[in-house]
């Protein structure tokens, strides 16, 4: 019977998670938006195929060679380990909202069922979500190795169940820690702290991750070793990788469950499954103990009901702004109160000039790094142009302007009802995005500044250009979101992070940066490199120029539109 | 059928929301929770529907404990929040089938219960739409349709008559007096003084977290006087809005 409770439960949350029935109805019924399915669909294809050439002409011989000097299993377990750190990443936000903040957690608690019930469809739903991770960056390393190491069957079906359960344990993890701390925090008090909290562990842990990684590979290049010393010490189980393979049981049970043969790798393969069997009951016991609890205490919403003296009264109400005043502010206070929105504008504009940063300083010393460092010594004066790029890429990464009214949500109906004009409210977002922005362009300005070790005037040169081009890119991607914005949302991440829009914006910016950096690498001869930063400078002044009026023609018919 | 005794909801540790608040709702009755604002009626409701818990004291639903035995406690109430709580991506049909599978009712009855509700409230031609299609009022109902699609002994509504076109209200009335007719029992907050007065046997008026009054309309009438009940609804919580002179608002610029 609660078998049955559990499947429909499951099969539910999967439905309303993926939104099947809905868009079903909308493109199958309907025939509405069939752009949008066709644009989905299109996007996969040309991502499967610019994956397959990195795959076949990079990965595969990586593999060949790996397999050849005996790493082969080497690679295994680094796929295996990189695709569940990023897993846990990328996963934590999702779990985290889908147990406590999510509209359908509201709608399940006054029903008849366990919390671990509750738990167990919840965290299928969102590991079948993180597979994709998995798909990408496991699969691929799977069939290569048991291609190139001509394995039976057997290798691929073991495969098939190691990939199924790659997602699952990071995502047990994440509840491990989370449901006891919360019987230690009361987030009823500090709901933001909650998330700020653990987004900064996860960003402190990226950096770390990444400066440790490089401290190592500094540590095996200055040891003076050969390359065949190099691969033996790779195969080594000492070996700092290695190391963390062993420490980490699911990366270890199932390198030996595709490795061995027979028997053996039956075994290997049940153990596996019975350390996420067994990591699965604690956190259907933790969430017994502690989800509902904790979930009961977030909603626990009450005014203070605390009367105003006189003066603090007057202090609230007697300040008066001008309309632009008053929805600037407004645009600070809704990006600031929502961490969704300020911890992910901020981070995605600054994560790139701090991994650049933290990156050379890890590397300064390995030959590799001190070539590329003589490679662009070569070619200073490309340094700037090139450095402009970058500062662009980053700068415009935020993901603000993408959804600047996404991120209104059912808010926006509210700003169509109050006097204001459509004009004022572009220029309040269009300040409010490119102020984010240009905190990633003065950081990439000064990253590059830092490796590249040139002046202050060509940083400041390079923040300029990247910043014109920000504000060209920015525009760009408002107009996307102009057209039309992702108001149906239940959880402010969705706005940023499940938002077409942001698809959209990042193939814009990717395309635009890189495009222009190709553009500029087949006419190096005929430009001058002198010229190419005015020449960047001019593209983004026009680019601004000319988009700002469609920008503004776009909001206009927005604010007119039936919402 | 429900039993409360000296429960409270302390939030954050300092805002006593419901304040050692005891009633009894017998099997047969429908029960009206009035209160200002703020009162603490939504707070109650949700300790009942298991959204809250208590900080202390008791709730029994139809006897059984619900802090003890939550699943069970909850197999009896039929809960209609205040705002619908549906999932919006999945259609009706699918929720309902949903809320159907949870509370074990058999096919054969969820198809007869599901057509009458749908019928009755008019939903029978959208539901096989996403529920985001719906407007409010259809959200409502359709909360209400899962709420009774499991013919629970227990209704708790909280404010059900919102947001509901007058002839989908006129039903739920009668619905609600028919199930206390059968012997079951209906318990809910509303702000519509004649509501209440209609077909409540009896009202709590709550303010503050405290029961200020706790019997029929005719026994609070023969306290206070032969007066509205909004009038004794304003008296009994203190109101003074009856002495503010709102001309104020329509001479300053």
């Amino acid at each position: 019977m609660r078998a049955r409770k559990l499947t429909s439960l499951t099969l539910t949350l999967i439905n309303e998670h993926y939104g099947i029935s809905k868009k079903w109805y909308t493109y199958a019924v309907k025939k509405q938006r069939l752009w949008e399915a066709a644009l989905i669909g299109g996007a996969v294809i040309a991502l499967i195929a610019s994956l397959v050439p990195l795959y076949s002409e990079l990965l595969n011989p990586l593999m060949i060679e790996s397999i050849k000097m005996g790493m082969g299993k080497l690679m295994l377990s680094n796929a295996f380990l990189y695709s569940s750190i990023f897993g846990l990443f990328l996963g934590m936000f999702t779990l985290i909202s889908s147990f406590f903040f999510s509209k359908e957690t509201a709608a399940l608690i006054p029903l008849p069922l366990k919390p671990a019930e509750v738990l167990s469809a919840k965290l299928f739903t969102v590991t079948i979500d993180q597979l994709v991770v998995s798909l990408f960056m496991l699969v691929p390393v799977i069939v290569l190795y048991g291609i190139n190491s001509n394995m039976q069957i057997g290798y691929y079906i073991t495969g098939l169940i190691v990939f199924l359960f790659s997602q699952l344990f990071p995502m047990l993890l994440v509840s491990i820690i989370i449901f006891p701390l919360s019987s230690v925090v009361k987030f009823n008090k500090n709901k933001d702290f909650m998330i700020f909290f653990i987004s900064t562990v996860v960003l402190v842990g990226v950096i770390f991750g990444q400066y440790y990684l490089n401290q190592f590979a500094m540590n095996q290049s200055t040891a003076g070793l050969s390359s065949q010393d190099m691969a033996k010490l790779l195969a080594n189980p000492d070996m700092f990788i290695n190391k963390i393979s062993m420490a980490y049981p699911p990366a270890f049970l199932a390198l030996n469950a595709l490795t061995q043969s027979g028997a053996s790798s039956i075994l290997w393969l049940l153990s596996y499954i019975g350390v996420h069997l067994a990591a699965f009951l604690l956190v259907l016991w933790l969430a017994e103990k502690f989800y509902f609890s904790t979930y009961s205490e977030l909603q626990e919403n009450a005014a203070g009901k605390k009367k105003l003296s006189d003066n603090e009264f007057e202090k609230v109400f007697s300040v008066k702004s001008t309309m632009y005043r008053a929805l600037m502010k407004r645009e600070w206070r809704y990006f600031l109160r929502v961490p969704a929105f300020s911890f992910n504008g901020l981070a995605n504009v600054v994560i790139f000039p701090i991994l650049l940063v933290v990156f050379a300083a890890g590397a300064y010393n390995i030959p590799e790094f001190q070539a590329l460092m003589t490679f662009i010594d070569q070619y200073k004066e490309l340094v700037v142009p090139v450095g402009s790029l970058l500062a662009a890429l980053a700068g415009s990464m935020s993901l603000l302007p993408a959804s600047a009214f996404s991120r209104e949500g059912r808010l926006l109906i509210e700003l169509k009802t109050l006097p204001v004009n459509p004009t004022a409210v572009i220029k309040v977002k269009f300040v409010h995005s490119n102020l984010i922005s240009g905190v990633g362009v003065v950081c990439s300005a000064l990253a590059v500044g830092f490796i590249s070790k040139i002046g202050w005037l060509e940083i400041l040169l390079i923040a300029v250009t990247g910043y014109l081009l920000t504000i060209f890119l920015n525009n760009l991607q408002m107009i996307v979101d102009t057209a039309k914005p992702m108001l149906e949302w239940d959880n402010p991440i969705k706005a940023m992070k499940q938002n077409i829009n942001g698809l959209l914006a990042i193939a814009i910016v990717f395309g635009f940066v890189f495009g222009l950096g190709y553009l500029g690498y087949i006419t190096r001869e005929y430009i001058p490199n002198q010229l190419m930063n005015p020449v960047l400078m001019l593209i983004g002044i026009a680019g601004s120029l000319i988009t700002w009026k469609t920008l503004l023609t776009q909001a206009k018919k927005l604010f007119e539109k039936d919402l | 059928m429900i039993e409360l005794s000296e429960l409270t909801k302390v939030y954050n540790g300092t805002v006593k929301a419901v304040d050692d608040i005891s009633l009894t709702v017998k099997p047969g009755e429908i029960f009206g929770f009035l209160g200002p604002n703020g009162a603490g009626k939504s707070t109650s409701i949700k300790m009942l529907a298991g959204i809250l818990k208590p900080t202390s004291g008791s709730i029994k639903i139809c006897g059984i404990d619900r802090m003890k035995d939550p699943i069970k406690a909850k197999m009896n109430i039929g809960y209609v929040p205040d705002e619908p709580l549906l999932m919006e991506k999945i259609t009706g049909a699918e929720y309902i089938n949903f809320i159907a599978d949870v509370f074990d009712v058999p096919p054969k009855i969820r198809t007869e219960r599901a057509q009458k509700l749908l019928e009755y409230f008019k939903l029978i031609n959208a539901v096989k739409d996403p529920i985001s299609t719906y407007s409010h009022g259809m959200r409502q109902k359709l909360s209400l349709v899962c709420a009774l699609i499991h013919n629970p002994p227990v209704w708790v509504l909280d404010e059900p008559i919102v947001g509901l076109d007058p002839e989908s209200a006129f039903i739920l009335k009668k619905m609600m007096v028919s199930h206390a007719k059968s012997g079951n029992t209906v318990f809910f907050s509303t702000h519509i003084m004649e509501v209440a007065e209609k077909i409540c046997d009896r009202i709590a008026i709550i303010s503050k977290g405290k029961i200020l009054f706790i019997g029929t309309v005719q026994e609070i009438r023969k306290a206070k006087g032969e007066q509205s009940l909004e009038k004794i609804f304003l008296e009994v919580t203190d109101s003074e809005s009856e002495k503010i002179d709102f001309s104020y608002l329509d001479t300053n610029q």
